[in-house]
């Protein structure tokens, strides 16, 4: 599913507009850097409630497309300064953790 | 009494996430520099660097305490200092052989250098990466090293990689200090019941080596009176002189 498509019908909150165009094919829940660099997949979303910066880096690496914030947290200023140097997108949700993952989940028909 | 100048948490070539710059010549140059006489090296999880940085380097007059930053499963920080050589190479090589990181790309996450006798780059580490957790938990990373003459500190509590910052509050272990960055956060690990303190850089940078955290005040720079400083608290801040 093209990002895009996936955020309008969740109504996500962009943080950041990185490449909205892209496919997203898989899914990840995680807070654990080096779990999440092990673990997930290419062309995932990744839902997270870790904000440091470090996570741009750690997408960067695994080829996650767009990372979810969850309750709506908010990302640290560091970490939407460092996005900007990629085509990662960055998205709040309204709704838990864990209701973000089963929406997300099932609009991916996965 | 004497009174020494120190860092106790600073990176070399070997941790991937800090400066190729940080080669011996570098830390030689900064330390006399800025009077700096009392450093441990602390790079993540390996010590392969410390004995041929202890070499060089102490030929300048500069004491090093042989050390490392371990990352634990819960990816907390944990300093740990060793009395000799010998002993933190061995703990070294089991924290080595225990990362669950092995295949990552140096490109993106840093170069991992092993410095030879001359002071050059001798070798690059492809693999485990460095940056990864081990396979251990705080507790179990506690019970190892005291299988060693060491002290077990947790670095930068508060903060990213944190043992408070991760964990909310704090485990039942008897650690033997903590390290701190300033006043606030002393108040508050004070209030968490911490009584012992270490302050250090956690310098990945050359920059960072220009300037101590903090002085100890001791009869000589060995492991003993190390221990023996956290304990009485004669590791006083910076910003406290």
């Amino acid at each position: 599913m093209i990002l895009k498509e996936l955020i309008d019908s969740l109504k996500l909150k962009i943080e950041h507009e990185g490449n909205l165009n892209t496919e997203i094919s898989e899914g990840h829940v995680g807070d654990l850097l080096s779990q999440v660099m092990s673990d997930a997949k290419e062309n995932s979303i990744w839902i997270t409630c870790q904000t440091h910066q470090n996570i741009i880096a750690v997408a960067e690496v695994v080829g996650i497309k767009a990372i979810v914030i969850p309750d709506n947290y908010k990302f640290t200023e560091d970490t939407l300064n460092k996005v900007k140097e990629t085509e990662i997108s960055l998205l709040s949700s309204n709704m838990s953790g864990f209701n973000t993952a089963g929406v997300i989940f099932k609009t991916l028909n996965l | 009494m004497n009174e020494f100048n120190c860092n106790f948490h600073n990176h070399t070539v070997l941790s991937p996430c800090a400066d190729i710059s940080m080669t011996p010549d570098i830390y030689i140059d900064y330390l006399s520099k800025y009077g700096i006489d009392w450093i441990a090296i602390t790079d993540h999880n390996s010590s392969r660097n410390n004995r041929i940085y202890m070499d060089i380097i102490s030929k300048h007059g500069i004491k090093i305490i042989p050390g490392i930053e371990v990352q634990t499963i819960e990816e907390i920080h944990v300093l740990i200092y060793f009395k000799d050589i010998a002993q933190s190479e061995h703990f070294g090589n089991i924290i080595e052989n225990n990362l669950t990181i092995q295949i990552y790309d140096p490109e993106k996450l840093g170069y991992q250098i092993v410095i030879d006798k001359n002071g050059e780059f001798n070798q690059i580490i492809e693999s485990p990466y460095l940056g990864s957790s081990s396979k251990f938990t705080v507790e179990e990373v506690f019970k190892i090293s005291k299988n060693y003459e060491s002290l077990i500190i947790p670095a930068h509590i508060f903060r990213m990689n944190g043992l408070i910052y991760n964990l909310g509050f704090p485990p039942n272990l008897d650690f033997d200090a903590v390290e701190i960055k300033n006043e606030k956060e002393l108040l508050m690990a004070k209030k968490l019941g911490f009584k012992n303190f270490i302050f250090g850089e956690d310098s990945h940078f050359p920059e960072a080596l220009n300037d101590y955290s903090c002085k100890v005040i001791c009869n000589n720079r060995s492991f003993e009176e190390l221990k023996k400083s956290i304990k009485e608290n004669k590791v006083i801040p910076k910003w406290q002189l």
